[in-house]
């Protein structure tokens, strides 16, 4: 039977040819065409069987040369990071009564789980870093680089600033 | 003289206070993150990249360059105090660098090669000047036949002079071109792998695919390693001045560092990896006593820093003149032109004048500041170098993820940051080099129209090709590039080359 002698070429290949039936099948619908007027789906169809038979090569190959074994992928520090940064897409964009949550509280969040793709994880430690963090970028990004992202915690203590002031007066 | 009529109009777009401003930002930023272990030049801009989009275009541009030097310049000053390359082009610098810091010499190897690299990038700036202008004329000769086989020409040597298996480099390559279609088709308006989803249209962002397979990848790869205390050797700015023998010892290995690596930047494919492996090969089969290299030889360090720094100015010709990015960081720097409204080739030059010099001079000047802010900043660099690094993903993190969703806020495109980290990350496992995929990924659709536009030209007929003489010429480059990989001979030296 077959015996795989270089796990990771044939681990890439089996990436390398998904990707390549993936670009054939979703183009499917496209227009071929011909050489000399080309349809939309004539490239990609030529791409797509490029990369199969490269992907194919890259597989028989592994099975007659010997390779080194693929290295245990550590799931949690991937886990958490991707988690991270999903969250922090789904918290910007999250309103509570219309109130975006806004950059302050997601930045503070990220912080957190992303602390937590690390063995030793210190909830006090965390939060404090992740506030700290959180004004930091709130200044570089919304004051220094004036980017539009919502910030009502920050945008409510300029208001409360300047009608305290204009109270004064 | 036309360069210097060339160089003043660059200085003096340049020149104002509030570019010189942007270039030294560009500069400190592009230390500050190039310098913390384990993130090489490619990372630093990915995730450095987002800052500059606000920007016009000079000053982007400007800040681009000063990022991508100080990148660089964080890159060395790791690999000689820690001995943990960044990339690729500072495995070199480490050899030796290393060595000398621990004998104490880390003063002399940090100014020899920030030195060195000053003249490497006045020197490389005159090559800009000298070899631009001629060949953004041949460039005009182009037409669409010879553009697609310069592109096929260039993606083969990228992979040929790139290190790991050229069969996985080309499946990243082609894979990286089918990506780069996604989105509407100009010719025909039919949308292409866009599965009905509205921010795919135009096609895939630049952006969350570059910070993820990059930034982000960088990170994970970091956290999993297991936390070793990471020794910096501390280097104070009066130790900084190297001594007479030193500098007797270093400036002809500086002289011909800068001379290989400007030769060796032209050409595509070429850049700061492949001059600096070639300087220090040429500077140990040169010396009287190769035994030393390894061991703390100054000309180790000298040789390959002016060299990677030279062989960087000089790769910004193939881009700047034919459109055409010769390794990852140049594909980055396209794609970073693309965003505002430029299509780097050789209408940039007659086109927008003051934009071509201008980053011209503004090489010069990052180089300049380089030298004169950051060396003297070295000890502040160093203690970012001790940092624990549970202090510093999170922030490296937040920084990749506000700057990506800052371009639209779009959380759609947060999910295609983690897919694109996700895929990074398996790739990183199966061993594929993702590098040559954003090459394949900015050229793309000017390869798809440049092929289309032959064929539409031959009615079809692929010979067209080959009967074109520019074409001709360029495909039988090729041929032979592809011929020396298949040669064993070649094939033996090339892996003994990059074993070293």
């Amino acid at each position: 039977m077959f015996r795989v002698k270089a796990p990771r070429d044939f681990g890439s290949a089996m990436v390398i040819m998904l990707i390549g039936i993936a670009g054939l099948y979703f183009g499917k619908d496209l227009t071929y065409g011909t050489a000399g007027r080309m349809g939309p789906g004539y490239f990609p169809f030529l791409l797509s069987m490029i990369i199969i038979s490269l992907g194919a090569g890259i597989g028989i190959k592994s099975l007659i040369v010997e390779g080194p074994p693929i290295a245990a992928p550590k799931l949690r520090p991937m886990f958490f990071v991707l988690i991270s940064i999903i969250v922090f897409g789904y918290l910007m964009n999250f309103e509570i009564y219309e109130v975006p949550v806004g950059l302050e509280i997601t930045a503070a969040v990220l912080v957190i789980i992303a602390a937590l793709a690390r063995p030793g994880f210190n909830l006090k430690e965390s939060a404090i870093f992740g506030i700290g963090l959180s004004v930091g970028t709130v200044f570089v990004f919304k004051v220094g680089l004036g980017q539009p992202l919502p910030t009502p915690l920050w945008d409510a203590s300029v208001q409360f600033v300047k009608s305290q002031m204009t109270g004064v007066r | 003289m036309d360069i210097l009529s060339n160089l003043a109009t660059g200085f003096g777009a340049a020149g104002t206070w509030a570019n010189l401003g942007f270039a030294l930002i560009g500069c400190l930023l592009g230390t500050l993150i190039g310098v913390l272990p384990g993130i090489g030049p490619i990372p630093t801009i990915a995730i450095l990249l987002p800052i500059t989009y606000g920007l016009d275009p000079l000053s982007s541009l400007v800040m681009l360059a000063g990022i991508y030097y100080g990148a660089a310049y964080g890159g060395s000053t790791t690999s000689i105090l820690v001995n943990m390359p960044g990339e690729a082009s500072s495995i070199v610098t480490c050899i030796d660098g290393h060595q000398m810091a621990k004998q104490g010499r880390a003063g002399a190897a940090l100014a020899v090669s920030a030195l060195g690299s000053f003249f490497a990038g006045c020197v490389g700036t005159l090559f800009i000047c000298a070899f631009a202008p001629p060949l953004a004329a041949i460039a005009q000769q182009f037409n669409s036949p010879d553009y697609f086989s310069l592109m096929v020409l260039g993606l083969v040597t990228a992979v040929v002079l790139a290190h790991g298996s050229v069969v996985k480099a080309i499946a990243m390559i082609l894979i990286g071109l089918l990506l780069g279609l996604v989105g509407t088709d100009i010719n025909s308006g039919a949308t292409r792998y866009t599965f009905g989803v509205s921010v795919l249209w135009d096609g895939l962002d630049f952006l969350p695919m570059v910070i993820g397979m990059f930034g982000v990848v960088e990170i994970v790869k970091n956290l999993e390693q297991p936390d070793t205390h990471r020794d910096a050797i501390t280097a104070k700015f009066r130790d900084l001045w190297p001594k007479v023998s030193d500098v007797k010892d270093a400036w002809m290995p500086v002289i011909r560092g800068t001379l290989l690596g400007s030769i060796l930047g032209i050409l595509p494919g070429g850049g700061a990896v492949l001059a600096s492996f070639a300087a220090y090969t040429v500077e140990k089969k040169m010396a009287k006593d190769p035994s030393r290299f390894g061991k703390g030889a100054i000309e180790g360090v000298a040789a390959p820093e002016s060299a990677n720094n030279a062989a960087s100015q000089t790769s910004f010709i193939p881009l700047l003149t034919l459109g055409l990015p010769s390794n990852a960081i140049m594909a980055l720097m396209m794609g970073a032109m693309m965003i505002q409204g430029i299509q780097p080739g050789s209408a940039v030059m007659t086109s927008r004048p003051d934009l071509f010099w201008g980053m011209v001079a503004s090489m010069w000047i990052g180089n300049l500041m380089l030298v004169v802010i950051n060396l003297p900043m070295i000890g502040i660099w160093v203690k970012l170098l001790s940092m624990p690094y549970r202090f510093l993903y999170p922030a490296i993190l937040l920084f990749c993820v506000i700057g990506v969703y800052s371009t639209n806020n779009n959380s759609v495109l947060m999910l295609f940051t983690a897919g694109f980290a996700l895929f990074g990350y398996i790739l990183l496992r199966f061993d594929c080099e993702p590098a040559p995929m954003i090459l394949g990924f900015i050229l793309g659709p000017l390869m798809e129209e440049n092929l289309r536009r032959s064929l539409v030209l031959s009615r079809g007929d692929p010979m067209i090709f080959l009967q074109r003489p520019i074409s001709a010429i360029l495909l039988v480059c090729t041929a032979l590039v592809i011929a020396l990989i298949v040669l064993p001979a070649f094939r033996k030296t090339r892996e003994e080359a990059f074993q070293e």
